[in-house]
């Protein structure tokens, strides 16, 4: 409940009254944390800031001899408020640096936003459209993750080649985010000679799915579900008590740990649902156990880092880093910082991380299954790390470019 | 189906309907028996999927005629729109969840639910509604603010997670049903199997309807409620404590919500949203069926649950917009529902505040009006860049935009939560026939051509909305107006052909001309000045002008009007017209503003914060829209370094209540009586003005 000085100084100023700026002091830089915290969607901005928060404390709270001072940008999740909360971080607060925005169409709405401003360095968040980094690209935006295409690497392949499901339907919410999963998963699998007969788009926030789950073909091996928050447990549980008997596919956020951690109703028939993304919960490499430890000390922690968690701790850890390089020097608009972090190489929690020409993140990718531990909880079993994953899913850029923007009816193999 | 009745001269009217009921009866029978021909199956899928999104359908319709039921029964009294109806809902399931786990006992949840819901129902019945009995406005603002208020602290208690609450075992699990879908290769048949769970509710929603239907029939407080909701000053007459009858009533209404919500929430899930979800199902169900009849609300539910259903399985892309276009139609037929009695508007229901007082503020330009021009004027050469776009531009477009309010609610008594919608409508317009940068239209017409056209579609758009919701009398507008409203942000973000769905467009150009770019901060903020200044000047001048005072007149008393010769729906869809090229230009400003448009731009919370900003600053002079712009735009920017921005929801929600009880005149009412009381000393004789006679009363 504290009145910071800012918020005065802006009422002040919202009277007309000119209050020169304080002089800031000279040993502190300003790091801008953009996320979701308010609206449905707070629990989830609430964990990457936990990551975020990771980072700043690995460095001690100091970055280039200078102390770290957080601001907080707020969104709703939409991003016409992304732009209003960055834009106050960039004009009132005087922020500099930035890590965020959180989730897709943010992420390309702060990308367009970044251009207006070319001293402003924004590092993403989470946000994982294809378009932010691959498309008309923004020479101050750096993405240290990865996107919704990326994260479904390695996913197409083992449930065509290694559980042989060769004929799939597809089920999932409406927009860019799943259209993105979906693609990266249809590519591999269609290149495999896998086949989607039927594609369910269902409109954000259905809760009712028995009719689809009854219209669902007979005659398929799989259903591959893209479907997040309360929209996946719902389906879940629906299609449990429908007798459903196709096994499942899962994008990155069907299966995860806020999925498996819902109480009861969903448990058997998840068990052994493959799935892809930034993250394997019981990944056994030190660097991640260690990261894991560190993070469930947070207050109000998940009992596992979610990938947002993940995301804006490897993102502001790279910003950390380049500003540690160029001593915390962002006087000159920032264009040692930059030319830093274009370069940078990183060794995080999960794995090698560093950018292609378009500031995207090339990085290892987990492929998963849902797995109950011996006490009864459910968790994403490590099956393989798939390394190195660029954003053209290893093919030449142009012959990617050439498979078009992903959209409901892009890509096809019926 | 008037097809059938022309082509049938010899049947009468009712004959033909019976007619038609026994075909479809047949129709429907003969799809559930038969084992269906390949050429069906091709058509619809398959036997299975086709069954199953009707039961689906009639199973909903069971959930949503729960909640209904509490909405309509409280409406048909009371003339209460409970706009916290879904917030009840919400509250009531994950009451019932924490009672189910604590004890462990299913119906024992369920039961806490409804007693919960109750008590709240009549606390709230007796606290506050019934202070602000006989406005209903005022009435439905405050279920707003509750609804604001408890959908944060709810947010605050139970965060974003999904609950489900756990069904106990023997109401899980499916069952067969008597229905072959198919027929295997080996001659096997199979049947249909059903969840069991979700017949349980069907069942629920029809003992409560046949209840409710027997209570409303057969005893003395239906009896009351029966004449309460035909006149509710002769009830009162007749000697019948009316508070006692409104208290049982709000009760029951919100003990259903309560109920509904266990039960749904058992069904579905709980998450942060499903209030306005349920709001929004209530609400439709109850325009479609009939406003206070519960046979209406089960007719209602019925279509608008089939419709969800039937949509998501054959219609994947636009079932959701279906049960709005449901409404829409059954509105454009029958305005008063399908159950619903035209009704003879009795007292003007929606005038604000006292509807007899002459209540426009005097005009004259006076030395205010220059110190507040040459204020606005030097503004940007003492603010930082920051403040001239992020506060200053961005508070004059929403004070445009709740200008458009305004003018339809202060001076036309019409309440319409559709103004961002037709300010949507120009936005999407100047992204689409203009220049974005998201290679899907973007036509490239240069500005001057866009956004007249954008402007005046907007308009047109507002009229046709007008014209939809004059049709039924003052208080509902407010609700169909929501309904439309959601119907449009649902519509863009499915429609990928010309809305291009969820992403919308970005990279909007902004013109630029006689070497100025229109986007820089000063540029632009004298644009948006130069604007709200017109359209300041404009609804000022309107108020006085011939067409102002009729519309006033018509608010005031419309019977009355009518009788002199007005015609009241000219006069009405007028008046959105006019409010549409307020909202239009709003819509253009903020296109450029942000630079893009989605339907983020346009949904539910941000048609609801345009009455938020209208009732905070005051809908009596067309100043208050802009004070309130203000006020919210600069508690919305700084709420992060205040209260954090967590809380910043329950912040606006309890001002807005507050302003809503002390002051109905939002923040201008409260200027209106802190001046005499300052001006005390003052020798000058003066005329009591209106504000404080309202002060005085």
């Amino acid at each position: 409940m504290r009145m910071h000085r800012r918020a005065l100084i802006g009422l002040g100023l919202a009277a007309g009254v000119m209050i020169p700026q304080l002089a800031m002091a000279e040993d502190t830089i300003k790091i801008g944390v953009l996320a979701t915290f308010e609206g449905a969607f707070a629990i989830l901005g609430d964990d990457s800031m936990r990551g975020a928060l990771m980072a700043f404390d690995d460095f001690g709270g100091k970055v280039g001899g200078k102390k770290i001072e957080v601001v907080k940008g707020s969104s709703d999740g939409s991003p016409d408020s992304a732009v209003r909360a960055v834009r106050k971080l960039v004009e009132q607060d005087g922020v500099k640096v930035i890590v965020g925005p959180l989730s897709g169409d943010e992420g390309l709405a702060v990308k367009d936003y970044a251009k207006t401003k070319p001293d402003v360095t924004i590092v993403n968040g989470t946000s994982a459209a294809q378009d932010t980094t691959l498309r008309d690209p923004a020479p101050n935006f750096f993405r240290f993750s990865t996107d919704g295409a990326q994260w479904m690497a390695g996913l197409g392949d083992y449930a065509y080649n290694t559980k042989h499901y060769h004929t799939v339907a597809t089920l999932a919410e409406d927009y860019s985010f799943p259209y993105t999963q979906v693609f990266g998963f249809m590519a591999p699998f269609c290149k495999a000679g896998g086949h989607v007969v039927k594609k369910f788009w269902v409109p954000i926030g259905t809760k009712d799915f028995s009719s689809v789950i009854a219209a669902m073909p007979d005659n398929i091996d799989a259903i591959y579900v893209v479907l997040g928050g309360s929209d996946s447990v719902n389906f879940l549980t629906q299609y449990k008590q429908a007798g459903g008997q196709a096994p499942l596919i899962g994008g990155s956020v069907t299966v995860d740990q806020t999925i498996l951690g819902s109480k009861g109703k969903i448990h058997d028939v998840v068990i052994g649902t493959p799935s892809a993304g930034p993250i394997a919960d019981d990944n056994d490499s030190p660097a991640w156990k260690k990261f894991v430890a560190a993070y469930k000390k947070l207050p109000n922690a998940f009992p596992s880092p979610s990938l947002f968690a993940q995301g804006y701790y490897i993102n502001a850890t790279a910003l950390l880093t380049g500003l540690q390089k160029v001593n915390a020097d962002v006087s000159d608009g920032g264009g040692k910082l930059r030319a830093t972090l274009a370069s940078l190489v990183l060794e995080t929690p999960t794995g090698k991380v560093s950018l292609d020409k378009n500031r995207n993140a090339i990085a290892d990718n987990f492929l998963t299954e849902v797995t109950a531990a011996s006490d009864g909880t459910l968790y994403n079993k490590l099956i393989k790390v798939i390394p190195q994953v660029n954003q053209t899913l290893g093919m030449p850029e142009a012959e990617f470019l050439k498979l078009g923007s992903v959209g409901r009816d892009n890509p096809s193999c019926p | 189906m008037s097809l059938v009745e022309r082509s049938a001269p010899v049947l009468t009217g009712r004959q033909a309907w019976t007619l038609v009921w026994v075909l479809v009866a047949a129709l429907v029978a003969w799809l559930f028996i038969v084992v269906w021909p390949t050429w069906l199956d091709a058509l619809l899928i398959s036997k299975k999927a086709f069954i199953n999104s009707l039961f689906n359908g009639v199973t909903l319709a069971g959930l949503y005629f729960l909640v209904a039921s509490g909405f309509t029964l409280v409406f048909g009294l009371m003339r209460n729109v409970n706009l916290a109806h879904g917030s009840l809902y919400l509250l009531g399931a994950y009451l019932g969840y924490e009672v189910t786990e604590a004890t462990g006992f299913w119906l024992v949840g369920v039961a806490a639910g409804f007693a919960a819901l109750a008590v709240v129902g009549l606390l709230m019945q007796v606290f506050v509604f019934r202070r602000l009995e006989g406005d209903e406005l005022r009435q439905t603002l405050v279920t707003l603010g509750i609804a604001i208020v408890a959908a944060d602290l709810m947010l605050a208690i139970w965060t974003g997670v999904t609950y489900q609450i756990g069904v106990p075992t023997w109401l899980d699990g499916a069952i067969k049903l008597p229905i072959v879908t198919a027929v295997r290769s080996n001659g096997a048949a199979v049947m249909m199997t059903y969840p069991l769970y979700r017949l349980v509710v069907l069942g629920a929603a029809i003992v409560i309807g046949v209840g409710l239907w027997l209570m409303i029939g057969a005893t003395r407080v239906g009896m009351m409620i029966r004449a309460g909701v035909d006149d509710r000053s002769m009830l009162s007459a007749s000697g019948i404590n009316v508070h006692v009858v409104f208290a049982i009533v709000f009760a029951v209404g919100a003990g259903l919500a309560g109920f509904a919500g266990v039960v749904g929430g058992s069904a579905l899930s709980l998450a942060p949203g499903e209030d306005v979800r349920y709001l929004l199902a209530s609400l439709v169900v109850v325009i479609v069926g009939g406003m206070g009849s519960i046979t209406g609300a089960a007719i209602g539910a019925l279509l608008v649950g089939l419709a969800e259903q039937i949509g998501l399985v054959y219609l994947p892309t636009y079932g959701i917009v279906l049960t709005f276009i449901i409404m829409v139609v059954a509105l454009a037929i029958r305005p008063q529902g399908i159950m619903g009695r035209a009704r003879i508007s009795a007292a003007p229901v929606l005038a604000l505040d006292r509807p007899n007082q002459v209540s426009t503020v005097p005009v004259h330009f006076g030395p205010a009006h220059i110190v507040l021009a040459a204020a606005l004027l030097i503004y940007p050469l003492l603010a930082s860049n920051f403040f001239v776009t992020q506060i200053g531009a961005y508070s004059l477009i929403w004070g445009l935009l709740a200008l458009s309010m305004m003018l339809l609610a202060g001076y036309g008594g019409m309440v319409s939560l559709a103004q961002i919608t037709t300010a949507g409508i120009a936005a999407y317009a100047v992204a689409i026939f203009g220049t974005n940068n998201m290679n899907i239209h973007g036509f490239g017409w240069p500005f001057w051509v866009v956004v007249p056209f954008a402007v005046l579609l907007a308009a047109v758009a507002s009229a046709i909305i007008g014209a939809i919701s004059v049709r039924t009398e003052g208080i509902y507008t407010i609700m169909i107006t929501l309904a439309i409203a959601a119907a449009f942000f649902y519509f863009t973000q499915q429609n990928y052909a010309l809305f291009n769905g969820h992403s919308g467009f970005a990279g909007v150009a902004v013109p630029h001309f006689w070497g100025v770019n229109w986007r820089d901060p000063l540029p632009f903020y004298y644009l948006c000045l130069l604007v709200a200044a017109a359209a300041y000047a404009a609804v000022l001048y309107c108020s006085r002008s011939t067409f102002g005072l009729a519309l006033q007149a018509i608010r005031d008393n419309g019977r009355r009007a009518r009788a002199i010769g007005f015609d009241l729906t000219g006069h009405k869809i007028t008046a959105y017209f006019y409010s549409g090229i307020i909202a239009g230009l709003a819509g253009v400003l903020l296109v450029w503003f942000n630079g893009r448009v989605s339907p983020g731009t346009v949904d539910v919370g941000q048609a609801i914060n345009v009455l938020v900003i209208a009732v905070i600053g005051g809908l009596r002079h067309p100043i208050g829209p802009f004070i309130g712009a203000l006020f919210v735009v600069l508690i919305q920017t700084f709420a992060i370094d205040i209260v954090g921005a967590e809380r910043y929801n329950t912040l606006i929600g309890l001002l807005f209540l507050a302003i809503v009880f002390v002051s109905p005149d939002g923040l201008l009412g409260l200027w209106g009586k802190l001046k005499p009381l300052l001006a005390q000393q003052s020798v000058l004789p003066r005329v009591p003005g209106e504000a404080e006679l309202r002060a005085k009363s």
